[in-house]
């Protein structure tokens, strides 16, 4: 296979994974509103499971459980949360900042980067707690939609390629041949 | 080779029989052996599901089968007491106010040590104060302190009632007086309400300087219709019903209830309080906080529920022509 | 392209340019790391490697039926199925081959009880091996001799996941069970019978180890061919016990059923057996159904996890949580969906995939089942690294829990080293889709390339075999396509 091939094979690869997030940030609207949440912790869900959101949505979120005692840390946003049951409101740190916990009604943050980041509990609650998560959706959501781009692109690059150079191989027989 | 064969065999019999041993050795002799000579070392396990601080040894092998024992724990005056507190499933909380212990929090897998020493000779309940599941409020137990030479006395355990019958979910009442034993509302109001449960430090809010008032014990709420401004047992019949028939439809009239927007005020009153839970005060503003606080509903019960445990409550009143109450039920 | 002895003949024929790469590129790691080879030709080699885990697992029963039933603080549950499958399935596997098995405890006494000895070998006669073995040491009926009870064994198994990932007694009664088993049918049937036909760890393995980078290979095969009559790496001699795995190294050619134990490198009269170093995914043929169905099984469960474990679903986590929720119809549903997916599901749109491509590579002549069976190596690759992005976040997230575990194994409130009370904080958690995108789409290329490889020892036409690989490259992009929605999407 020839240099010239696997460039190719890259380019493909490169150029099916930058058109779905570019026509994704083109079209997209929205952000900047207020987006209100009331999560519900469970063993061993969250409830709602999944909050889908605009980039620069203003999320505030409150957050109580319906059995026993449970966690909320929300990945890549410096969240950590203790719910306890029968108890109006939740303990809130910023684990970057202190071990602290502050009591509060809801907290409150900008959403900035795009992608999928779960919330999982950080009080062991039970048998399944290690896997008790839910997800929050930032959208558009880049990773994915390039990631997406890239599975196509890989598909068609490696099958473009290795028929492209199987066909140079074959091309190339009856010219060595001549000579 | 040989020699070799005959110390291979050896390390494996060897090692087979040793790991257990080291294991019980190190635990024993250094960590609960830590402690300076004539210390009691007592193991509690908070265990969610039979709702009980226990003494019992709780592991994979028994945990899923044992109906464990709430723990009352005998102390002699002047003994120099470690108390380890493990969680074998969620988060627990230990809380003996009356011997200024706790509250401490116990996280599934860690064990908190508490050291103290029994001084006053008295029973003295602890309690689990963090929602644990629906046995919580059934987890609580003794400890014990005789005087030196006494023998002591043995305080009745509270043991956790799993089973009730669930009636159909629209016979209301019945619903409601359901909803108030499964999720252990008896424990800390009493049987049909009738309150008096002991609650150390407890005082009524706004209710400290009241001297009628009994401190330390959780009201009763059996008289609710009283406070209801329900004065004629026909009214609270009507007003219950009036209760059941505005969950179909909530723009129904007013029932023909004397001062019934007092009485109406008066319900949402206490809705709010089941909905949003209450702390209590302090009787001594310098005491321990009191173990038995209102919950707050909110998440776990639906308006229907609560509802219907208010209508269960109006029912509990005491009328004086009983006999045709109970026709009614 | 290409450089696998597979199409050899056919790059030989094309391109006799290419002749210096008919063989194989392989490195010979005894040679390049003489210690290695001194520390393997010891007679204790198997048991100075397996003698160590066999303390560390009989201690992690131990803490399992002793210690704290909270999962995350008992040394089995994070030491076993977080970093002991963590390593096995993103280092192991794929770059150390059937390592685990070197080293694994559960045969050990009935090995023991076989051999009669933890370090010397006994000559003697025992069937038609030149080694005294003790036991009834019968044949395995040949209705089994196939992973078939792997691939059931395995997904029956998988299907308590959520209890044995989480309940420590549970995982003893798992990891106890393989002791057992092992342990009993050494005393019936001859050597590793139950390695090679019963484990159901060793199944995934054996599949999955085709893609590893390391391989042991006979030197020379032609000295094997030429010169060796007695075939000692089989049979067994006086230096070194018969292949416990009933293999001929004179003729092997792929990893799936090496344990390397590396007796046959001691018995070896010739020195002709040794370790090599190898390019990723080196062994491109899957033989047979039960091996095809093993890859069906492993995707299936990856997606099955995936969507359970690492899904924010409740209701589904309810169903496969039966001991705690006690919910039997939706846990039928929960297993229903796992049998009918990995069994019926997954290959019947593999089947159609072939059939489709033997249409557009419009050649007759060779059958869809031949198509079936081979091209489903292309799931070998994409599942190895479809289960390399499942473990991936489990390890980040629950990674703080194995360095306060080892102070205090038993969750009885030991601190051997200090750490006991490290809080639990993911380890750069918001990153872990970035990996998990680098591991799929890697996953998926690997597919097609090797998939290539494969079609090309089909079809003598290299645009038939690219247009015959075109409907199960669908197939498998789309998998991956699925793997990401549930990762990142």
């Amino acid at each position: 296979m020839t240099a010239k091939l696997v460039i190719l094979g890259v380019m493909i690869v490169i150029v099916c994974a930058l058109i779905p997030p570019l026509v994704a940030s083109s079209s997209s609207s929205g952000g900047g509103e207020k987006r209100e949440f009331f999560i519900k912790a469970r063993q061993y869900a969250y409830d709602p499971p999944r909050i889908i959101v605009n980039k620069g949505d203003e999320l505030h979120i409150r957050l109580a459980s319906l059995d026993v005692v449970h966690g909320f840390f929300l990945e890549g946003h410096d969240i950590d949360a203790l719910i306890e049951p029968g108890v109006r409101g939740f303990k809130l740190r910023h684990p970057s900042e202190g071990k602290e916990f502050t009591d509060v009604n809801e907290v409150v943050f900008t959403v900035e980067h795009t992608g999928k980041f779960r919330y999982r509990c950080s009080h062991t609650c039970g048998t399944l707690h290690p896997f008790m998560q839910g997800e929050l959706i930032v959208r558009p959501n880049y990773p994915f939609l390039a990631a997406s781009g890239g599975t196509v692109g890989i598909l068609i690059s490696t099958l473009l390629v290795i028929f492209l150079a199987g066909k140079k191989d074959k091309d190339a027989m009856p010219g060595g041949d001549v000579q | 080779m040989r020699f070799k064969e005959i110390l291979a065999t050896l390390s494996v019999v060897v090692s087979l029989v040793a790991i257990p041993v080291a294991v019980g050795w190190y635990h024993n002799s250094y960590v609960l052996g830590g402690h300076p000579e004539g210390t009691k070392v007592i193991t509690l396990s908070g265990v969610a599901e039979s709702g009980v601080w226990t003494l019992d040894k709780v592991n994979g092998t028994n945990y899923w089968w044992k109906d464990f024992k709430p723990a009352t724990i005998y102390l002699q005056e002047g003994d120099k007491v470690v108390l380890r507190l493990q969680s074998t499933d969620v988060h627990h909380r230990f809380y003996a106010p009356q011997l200024n212990i706790g509250p401490i929090e116990v996280e599934p897998g860690y064990i908190e040590e508490v050291h103290f020493e029994a001084q006053t000779p008295g029973t003295y309940r602890y309690y689990c104060t963090a929602i644990c599941g629906d046995c919580h409020f059934y987890m609580q137990g003794w400890i014990v302190i005789t005087a030196k030479g006494q023998s002591p006395q043995e305080p009745p355990p509270l043991k956790c009632v799993h089973e009730f019958e669930q009636p159909p979910e629209d016979d209301m009442v019945a619903w409601g007086r359901y909803l108030y034993q499964k999720n252990g509302c008896i424990t800390c109001h009493g049987d049909d309400g009738k309150g008096g449960i002991e609650n150390p430090n407890y005082a009524k809010e706004g209710d400290i300087e009241d001297p009628s008032y009994v401190k330390g014990s959780v009201p009763a709420h059996n008289t609710i219709a009283e406070s209801f401004f329900l004065e004629e047992k026909e009214d609270a019949e009507t007003f219950v019903e009036w209760l059941i028939e505005k969950q179909g439809e909530p723009n129904i009239p007013p029932p023909d209830v004397p001062r019934f927007f007092i009485v109406l005020r008066k319900c949402e009153d206490a809705i709010a309080i089941i909905r949003e839970g209450k702390n209590c005060a302090k009787a001594d503003p310098n005491g321990p906080e009191p173990p038995l606080q209102m919950p707050s509903w909110e998440v776990r019960l639906t308006d229907y529920d609560i509802d219907a445990i208010i209508a269960y409550i109006i029912t509990l009143y005491e009328w004086e022509e009983e006999e045709e109450w109970e026709e009614e039920e | 392209m290409g450089n696998h002895p597979a199409n050899s003949v056919d790059k030989a024929k094309d391109a006799p340019k290419d002749s210096g790469q008919v063989k194989p590129f392989r490195i010979d790691l005894f040679k390049t790391i003489p210690f290695l080879k001194k520390f393997c030709k010891l007679r204790s080699f198997q048991f100075l490697v397996i003698f160590p885990n066999l303390v560390i697992f009989v201690f992690f029963l131990y803490a399992g039926l002793f210690g704290s039933r909270v999962g995350n603080r008992n040394i089995i549950i994070i030491f076993v199925w977080i970093f002991w499958w963590f390593l096995l399935i993103t280092f192991m596997v794929p770059f150390a081959s059937r390592v685990w098995c070197v080293v694994c405890p559960f045969p050990f006494f009935g090995e023991w009880f076989q051999r009669g000895a933890l370090i010397k070998v006994r000559s003697g006669k025992t069937g038609g091996l030149r080694n005294k073995m003790f036991g009834l040491n019968k044949k395995w009926p040949k209705a089994l001799s196939n992973i078939w009870l792997q691939d059931i064994g395995f997904l029956a198994l998988c299907t308590f996941s959520a209890l044995f990932l989480t309940r420590p007694i549970v995982s003893v009664i798992v990891l106890g069970g393989l002791f057992v088993i092992a342990t009993i049918l050494a005393f019936f049937y001859r050597q590793r019978a139950f390695c090679m036909y019963v484990c159901p760890v060793s199944g995934f393995q054996g599949l999955y180890a085709m893609t590893s980078m390391i391989e042991l290979r006979a030197v020379d095969p032609e000295v094997c061919r030429r010169e060796c009559k007695t075939k000692n790496c089989l049979t067994g001699s006086e230096k070194g016990w018969a292949c416990p795995w009933y293999q001929y190294v004179g003729k092997m050619e792929r990893n799936n059923y090496c344990g390397l134990c590396m007796e046959c490198v001691k018995s070896c009269p010739n020195d002709n057996i040794s370790v090599f170093a190898r390019p990723f995914c080196g062994d491109i043929h899957v033989k047979g159904y039960d091996e095809s169905w093993k890859a069906f099984i492993m995707l299936a469960l990856a997606m099955v996890y995936a969507v359970t474990l690492l899904g924010p679903w409740g209701t589904i986590k309810e169903w496969a949580n039966i001991a705690e929720v006690g919910n039997w119809k939706g846990f039928g549903i929960y297993a229903g969906i796992i049998w009918f997916t990995a069994l019926i599901g997954i290959p019947a749109v593999w089947a159609l995939a072939s059939w489709l491509g033997k249409l557009l590579a419009g050649d007759r002549s060779i059958p869809t089942k031949e198509i079936f069976i081979k091209y489903s190596y292309m799931l070998v690759p994409l599942g190895l690294l479809a289960w390399i992005a499942f473990s991936f976040p489990l390890i980040m997230i629950n990674g703080a829990y194995i360095i306060s575990t080892i102070s205090d194994p038993l969750g009885w409130g030991w601190d051997l080293f200090g750490t006991a009370d490290i809080p639990w904080r993911p380890i750069l958690p918001e990153y872990t889709i970035y990996i998990q995108i680098l591991l799929l789409l890697f996953g998926l290329f690997f597919a097609l390339k090797r998939g290539y490889d494969v079609s090309l020892t089909l079809y003598q036409d290299k645009s038939q075999a690219v247009r015959s690989l075109i409907p199960t490259g669908v197939v498998c992009a789309v998998i991956i396509f699925a793997f990401l929605r549930l990762f990142i999407g």
